[in-house]
C-alpha cells in the first residue's frame, strides 16, 4: 500500500458489500455471536435492487423459502414491503409452484438497513475495501481506501456488480457500479495478487418510465393472487399495486435490428459474458428471430414513486434507440424516460476455486458470495451470503461446516453446481436444475431445513416452536386421512361421477380417495361436513404428501442412492498424480475441483464413469495403505 | 494413461502375429525395440503407414517385421497406437511382447483397447458391444448386424429417441422456468402424441430382440417327450452326429445334454431332456428335475411323440406340462417315426410336423416352423436389431418409464411426467454408455479377450 495505514478496529468477520449476499452474510455471522463489520460503498444503497423490483420467481421463490427456513432475512423483508404477490406455475404440479412478490424498492432498503443497524455484534460501515491481507495462505484483514487496516478472522467478498464495474450504454462507457454508484476499482488487483482467478461477466437492466406517461387502456392488467401468499407467514397482507403486460411488435424488432451495429454487445465494446437466462431485448430479437413479439411486464418500483420498471426490455442500445424502441410499443407511445437502460460489466471469481462452504480452497478464512461467485439474481446472492456467513462463523467457533446437499435444497443445488461445474455466464437457479424437484418444494422448506438453521443458532425459540406445532398438525392430519374411512354415500358417488370416476359400493379410506387425481382435499372436507381448524398451508401440504406419495417415494429412493456416493469421502490430501491409470484430463480436472466425495467427483463435467472406477480402486488401496 | 501392450492375434502358430501397443508412450516404446530398414527414426514414421524393419532387444535383432503407427486421436483407442507384426511363432511372439513390456509397457487387461476407445469417446457402448459381436459372430446375419452397429447404426437410433425425449422434457421445463417469456404451453395431448410415437419406436426395437437373440446367443430350446419316442435321435438328426446316447431302453438319457445347432441364420441351444416321467431311480430323478427347469426357461419347445402309435397317458402328461409352463405358443410337435405310418391325428396345440429322425423326413418343415417363430419376419432395419440382453433390459425399462409418463399426464401434471421422461432418457443413456455406471462399463469390457 502506498498510503499510510493505521490499524483500525478488529472484527471476527468482515463482509465486503451490503447487497443481498452481504446482508445475509453479516446477519448470519452477527446473530451467531461473531463481532461483524459490514462494509458498503454507500450507506444509502444498502440492500439496493438495481434491477427488477421483485423478490422470488421460478426457483428463486424456492430459495427465499429456504433462506427463511434457515433463519435468513430476505423473506421477512419481502413480506414487509410487499406490493403484490403471485404464485407462478399453478397450472403445473406443486413442486414447481413459485412465489414472486413485487416489492417496494425504497422500503426494502430501509427495512434492511434498520435490521442491520439494530442487530447486536454488527457494525455497518461506509468505506471502500481496496485490499485483503493474506498471511501464510490465511486471510487476516482488509484495507480501506481511507487507510484503515481492519484485522479479521474471516472475510466474505460480496461485491456484486461493483467490482471494477463499468456501465455501458450505446457508445458511452464509464467506470461505475449499479445505479451509477462508484466502482470498486482497486480490490480486484489485491484479489488477483492473492492468487484468485477473476473473470469478467456482464448483465443489464431495462429503462424506467414515468407512470403517468403510460396509456393503460392499451395494456393488460395483471392482478395479484387473492388471497396473496406470503413468504414467512400464514396471514396474508393485501395487494397494493397491479402490474401490466405489454408486447413488443414487428416495428420494435425492426428498430432493434437496424440499430444493432450501435449495440456494444454486437460492436465488440462488451467483452464480458452475459446471462442466457435474462437476455437483453436485442439478444432476444437476434436469437429468436421468428418470434413476432416478446412479452413485457410493467411493474411499480414502489408505493411512493411514479417510476415503472419494464421487465423484459433490458438493453445496452444507445438512449436514442431505446426511446424509439419503447415508443414503438402499444401503450408506451408517449412514455417518458426516467432511467435509461444500461449494461454493466464486472469482475467475479471462478467459483470452482471455492469449497461447498464457499471458502476459497487456497486462502483459509476467505469466502465468496453472491454475484461475485458468478451468479445472477438477488435470491441466489442472498442464499450464498447466508451459507458463507454461517460457515465463517462455524469455522471461527471450531465447529463442523454447514454444507447443504442437492437432495435437500435448491441452495445446495446452486452451490454444488457452482463449485463443481463452474459457470461461464451469470448462473440463475431454475427448477429444472434439481433432480429432486418433487422433494424440494416451497411448502416443505422448513421441514427440510429448519433443524439445520436451529443447530447453527439462527432460528428463534418462538419460530421453532411454531414449526414444531405445525409439523405435528400436518402429521396428525395425514395420519387421520390415512386411517379414517368415508362411508359410501350418495354424495360421495355423486362427487365421483361428476369427475368421471366410477361409483363405489363400499366405503373408502380418505387418503385413497384423495389419490384420485381430480379429488381435492376440500372435496373431502365437504364430504366430512367440517373443515378442520388448521392453517390452509398445512391442508395443502397434507394433500400434496398424499397425492404424490408414489412419486415422492421414488425420489426418496433416488436420494438414498445419491447419498451413498456423497458418503464416499475423498481424503483432502489426496495426490491425484499418484493414481495409476487415470487419464491426464481427468487428473487435471480432479486436481482443480478437489471434490469432497465420489458423488461430487462424478458430477464434474468431463469425468467419466471409467475415471470414477479408477478413482474408487485407488481409494480402496489408499484406505488399506493407511491402516 | 499408462501404455499397454498385448498380443492381438490368437495364441498359437501362424503366419504372422500382431502385437498392439497403445498409450502416450507407444511410439517411444516402439523405438526401443524396432529399427526401420530404411534408417528412418521410429518417431519420424508417417502415421498410418506400414514400415519394414527389425525387432531387437538387449541381445540384438531377433525377428523382422512390420510396424504401423497411428497418431492420437486417429487410432482405434484414440491414443497413440503402434501395431507390430512379427512372424507368427509362439516363442517369437511372446518374446516381442516381453520386449515391449521391458521397454515400458504394462500388460493390457481383457478388452482394454476397446475400453480405452470407449473412454476416449471413439465408440459408444453399443458400438463397443457390436465389435465384440463381430469377433464372436457365429453366422452371416450376426456379423452383418454387428458390422452395422459397430459403425453406429443403433447408437444413431438411440440418440434420436433420446433427443426427442429431451426436447419434450425441455419444452415443459422451459415453460415452468420462464413464465414471463410468453412461451407457448405445450399441451398434454401434444406430449402424449410424441410419447406414443416414441413408445412405438422403443417397442419395435424391443420386438427385434427375439430375432437378435436367435442369431447371436441362440434360442433356448428344449426337446421333450416320453421315454423312447426318439428324442435323442431327433437331437442327433439336428446336430448331425451322435451326441446323446441313443438306445432302445427307456430312460437312458440321464442328464440334460446341451448342444448349439445352426439352422440357417438361427442358432438353437438344444437341451435333450431325460424323459419326463416320475422315476424311483435317484439318478434319473436328478435329470428329470433339471428337465423341468429347462422347460421353464425354454423359448422353443420341441415335443417329440411316437407318431406311429396313438397318444397315451404319458403323452398327454407331456402336453399338460407344456401347457402348465405356458409354452403352447412356442411349441413344435414332432410326430417322429412317421416312416412307420402316422397314427396320431389331433394335438391340442403347437405346430405339428410329421417327422422321421431315422429317414431324415420333416427337417425342412421344422426349419421353416422355427423360422416362422423366430425369423427375421418384418424386421426392415438390420442395424436396429437388439442383440444383447443388456440393451434389451434397458429398453424395457425405458418403455416402462414412457408408460409411466403417459399415465402421469392423465393423472398428474406435466412436470411429474417430466420426471418419468427423464428416467426414460437415463435408461437410453445407459444403453449407449452415456450415463452407464462404472460397474456396467467394466462388466461389458470384461467379456472381451485380451488384445481387443
Amino acid at each position: 500500500m502506498s498510503y499510510t495505514v493505521y490499524t483500525a478496529e478488529e472484527y471476527d468477520v468482515i463482509v465486503v458489500g451490503a447487497g443481498h449476499a452481504g446482508i445475509e452474510a453479516a446477519l448470519a455471522a452477527a446473530r451467531t455471536g461473531q463481532k461483524t463489520a459490514l462494509f458498503t460503498l454507500m450507506l444509502d444503497l444498502v440492500g439496493n435492487m438495481p434491477c427488477n423490483p421483485s423478490i422470488g420467481g421460478t426457483g428463486k421463490g424456492h430459495l427465499v423459502f429456504e433462506i427463511d427456513a434457515l433463519g435468513g432475512e430476505m423473506g421477512r423483508a419481502a413480506d414487509a414491503v410487499m406490493l403484490q404477490s403471485r404464485m407462478l406455475n399453478t397450472s403445473k404440479g406443486p413442486a414447481v409452484h413459485s412465489l414472486r412478490m413485487q416489492a417496494d424498492r425504497r422500503k426494502y432498503q430501509e427495512y434492511m438497513k434498520h435490521v442491520l443497524e439494530n442487530t447486536a455484534n454488527l457494525t455497518l460501515i461506509q468505506a471502500e475495501v481496496v485490499g485483503i491481507s493474506v498471511q501464510n495462505k490465511k486471510v487476516d484483514g482488509v484495507y480501506t481506501a481511507f487507510g484503515g487496516f481492519y484485522p479479521a478472522k474471516a472475510v466474505i467478498i460480496a461485491t456484486g456488480t461493483s467490482l471494477r464495474g463499468r456501465i455501458i450504454c450505446g457508445e458511452e462507457a464509464y467506470d461505475a457500479g449499479p445505479d451509477n454508484t462508484v466502482s470498486a476499482t482497486r480490490l480486484s488487483k489485491s484479489l488477483e495478487e492473492a492468487g484468485i482467478k477473476l473473470v469478467r461477466f456482464k448483465t443489464g437492466t431495462p429503462p424506467r418510465i414515468h407512470a403517468d406517461s403510460i396509456d393503460y387502456s392499451q395494456l393488460e392488467v395483471q392482478y395479484g393472487d387473492e388471497p396473496p401468499t406470503m413468504f414467512t407467514s400464514d396471514t396474508p397482507k393485501p395487494n397494493k399495486k397491479v402490474c401490466y403486460i405489454a408486447y413488443t411488435n414487428e416495428e420494435t424488432h425492426r428498430i432493434i435490428r437496424e440499430n444493432l451495429h450501435r449495440s456494444p454487445l454486437y460492436s465488440g465494446v462488451i467483452t464480458g459474458t452475459g446471462p442466457r437466462y435474462c437476455p437483453s431485448i436485442e439478444d432476444k430479437v437476434v436469437r429468436f428471430a421468428d418470434k413476432p413479439r416478446h412479452q413485457l411486464f410493467i411493474e411499480p418500483m414502489g408505493e411512493n414513486t411514479k417510476e415503472m420498471y419494464i421487465q423484459g426490455l433490458s438493453s445496452s442500445l444507445p438512449e436514442e434507440v431505446q426511446k424509439q424502441v419503447v415508443h414503438s410499443i402499444k401503450g408506451l407511445e408517449r412514455a417518458v424516460f426516467m432511467r435509461t437502460a444500461y449494461a454493466i460489466e464486472y469482475d467475479c471469481c471462478d467459483p470452482t476455486q471455492l469449497y461447498p462452504t464457499l471458502e476459497f480452497k487456497e486462502i483459509s478464512g476467505l469466502y465468496g458470495a453472491g454475484q461475485f461467485n458468478g451468479t445472477s439474481g438477488y435470491e441466489e446472492a442472498a442464499a450464498q451470503g447466508l451459507i458463507a456467513g454461517i460457515n465463517a462463523s462455524l469455522k471461527i467457533q471450531g465447529k463442523e461446516p454447514l454444507v447443504l446437499l442437492r437432495s435437500e435444497s435448491y441452495i445446495g443445488t446452486l452451490i454444488d453446481d457452482l463449485v463443481t461445474k463452474g459457470t461461464n455466464e451469470p448462473y440463475r437457479i431454475m427448477t429444472s436444475r434439481s433432480e429432486y424437484r418433487l422433494l424440494l418444494r416451497q411448502d416443505n422448506a422448513k421441514t427440510r431445513l429448519i433443524e439445520k438453521g436451529r443447530r447453527v443458532g439462527l432460528v428463534s425459540d418462538e419460530k421453532y416452536a411454531e414449526y414444531r406445532k405445525n409439523q405435528a398438525l400436518l402429521e396428525a392430519e395425514i395420519q387421520r386421512l390415512r386411517s379414517e374411512t368415508l362411508r359410501c354415500t350418495p354424495e360421495l358417488n355423486q362427487l365421483l361421477t361428476s369427475y368421471g370416476y366410477e361409483e363405489l359400493h363400499d366405503g373408502i379410506r380418505k387418503a385413497e380417495l384423495l389419490k384420485r387425481p381430480l379429488i381435492t382435499i376440500d372435496d373431502i372436507y365437504r364430504l366430512e361436513g367440517r373443515v378442520p381448524d388448521i392453517p390452509n398451508s398445512i391442508k395443502k401440504r397434507a394433500e400434496i404428501e398424499i397425492k404424490y406419495e408414489g412419486y415422492i417415494k421414488k425420489q426418496l429412493a433416488e436420494v438414498e442412492r445419491f447419498k451413498k456416493l456423497e458418503e464416499k469421502k475423498i481424503p483432502p490430501d489426496i495426490d491425484y498424480k499418484k493414481i495409476k491409470g487415470i487419464r491426464l484430463e481427468a487428473m487435471q480436472k480432479l486436481e482443480k475441483i478437489r471434490p469432497e466425495n465420489i458423488g461430487q467427483a462424478s458430477r464434474i463435467s468431463g469425468i467419466s464413469p471409467a475415471d470414477i472406477s479408477v478413482l474408487l480402486i485407488y481409494l480402496s488401496q489408499y484406505g488399506r495403505g493407511n491402516e | 494413461m499408462r501404455t499397454i501392450a498385448a498380443i492381438s492375434t490368437p495364441y498359437g502358430k501362424g503366419g504372422v502375429a500382431l502385437i498392439r501397443i497403445s498409450g502416450d508412450e507407444a511410439i517411444q516404446v516402439a523405438s526401443r525395440l524396432f529399427k526401420p530398414k530404411s534408417g528412418v527414426r521410429v518417431e519420424d514414421i508417417k502415421p498410418n503407414t506400414a514400415v519394414y524393419g527389425s525387432f531387437f532387444d538387449k541381445d540384438g535383432v531377433f525377428d523382422d517385421g512390420i510396424a504401423t503407427i497411428f497418431k492420437a486421436p486417429k487410432s482405434y483407442t484414440g491414443e497413440d497406437v503402434v501395431e507390430l507384426s512379427c512372424h507368427g511363432g509362439i516363442l517369437v511372439t511372446k518374446k516381442l511382447l516381453e520386449t515391449a513390456i521391458e521397454a515400458g509397457c504394462d500388460y493390457a487387461e481383457a478388452g482394454e483397447f476397446t475400453k480405452r476407445a470407449f473412454i476416449n469417446g471413439k465408440l459408444t457402448l453399443s458400438q463397443a458391444e457390436a465389435i465384440g459381436g463381430i469377433i464372436d459372430a457365429k453366422n452371416e446375419k450376426h456379423l452383418a448386424v454387428s458390422l452395422l452397429q459397430s459403425k453406429g447404426a443403433l447408437s444413431k437410433k438411440i440418440a434420436e429417441l433420446s433427443d426427442r425425449l429431451t426436447h419434450l422434457a425441455a419444452s415443459v421445463y422451459a415453460y415452468i422456468d420462464y413464465p414471463d417469456e410468453d412461451l407457448r404451453d405445450v399441451t398434454s395431448e401434444e406430449m402424449k402424441e410424441t410419447l406414443l410415437s416414441i413408445r412405438a419406436d422403443i417397442l419395435r426395437l424391443i420386438d427385434t430382440h427375439r430375432y437378435g437373440q436367435a442369431i447371436s446367443e441362440g434360442i433356448n430350446t428344449v426337446i421333450i417327450g416320453k421315454p423312447n419316442t426318439g428324442k435323442s435321435s431327433v437331437l442327433n438328426s439336428l446336430i448331425g452326429y451322435d451326441r446323446a446316447i441313443v438306445t432302445d431302453i427307456a430312460g437312458t438319457t440321464r442328464d440334460v445334454v446341451t448342444e448349439q445347432v445352426r439352422l440357417g441364420d438361427l442358432i438353437l441351444n438344444l437341451s435333450d431332456t431325460a424323459g419326463i416321467r416320475e422315476s424311483g431311480d435317484p439318478i434319473e430323478s436328478i435329470g428329470i428335475e433339471k428337465s423341468k427347469q429347462a422347460l421353464e426357461k425354454a423359448e422353443l419347445v420341441i415335443a417329440v411323440f411316437d407318431g406311429s402309435k396313438p397318444l397315451d397317458g404319458d403323452d398327454a402328461e407331456i402336453l399338460e406340462r407344456i401347457r402348465l409352463a405356458g409354452k403352447e405358443d412356442c411349441t413344435i410337435c414332432l410326430l417322429n417315426k412317421s416312416d412307420l405310418g402316422l397314427a396320431v391325428q389331433d394335438l391340442p396345440f403347437g405346430r405339428k410336423i410329421a417327422y422321421s429322425a431315422l429317414k431324415g423326413i420333416g427337417k425342412d418343415r421344422l426349419e421353416a416352423e422355427i423360422g416362422a417363430l423366430f425369423g427375421e419376419g418384418n424386421i426392415t432395419t438390420l442395424g436396429e436389431i437388439i442383440l444383447s440382453a443388456r440393451q434389451f433390459a434397458a429398453l424395457k425399462r425405458a418403455l416402462n418409464a414412457v408408460d409411466n409418463a403417459l399415465d402421469a399426464l392423465d393423472s398428474f401434471t406435466q412436470d411429474i411426467a417430466g420426471m418419468d421422461i427423464e428416467e426414460a432418457i437415463a435408461c437410453l443413456g445407459e444403453l449407449d454408455g452415456r450415463t452407464a455406471s462404472e460397474q456396467i462399463v467394466n462388466e461389458i469390457f470384461s467379456h472381451f479377450c485380451v488384445g481387443k
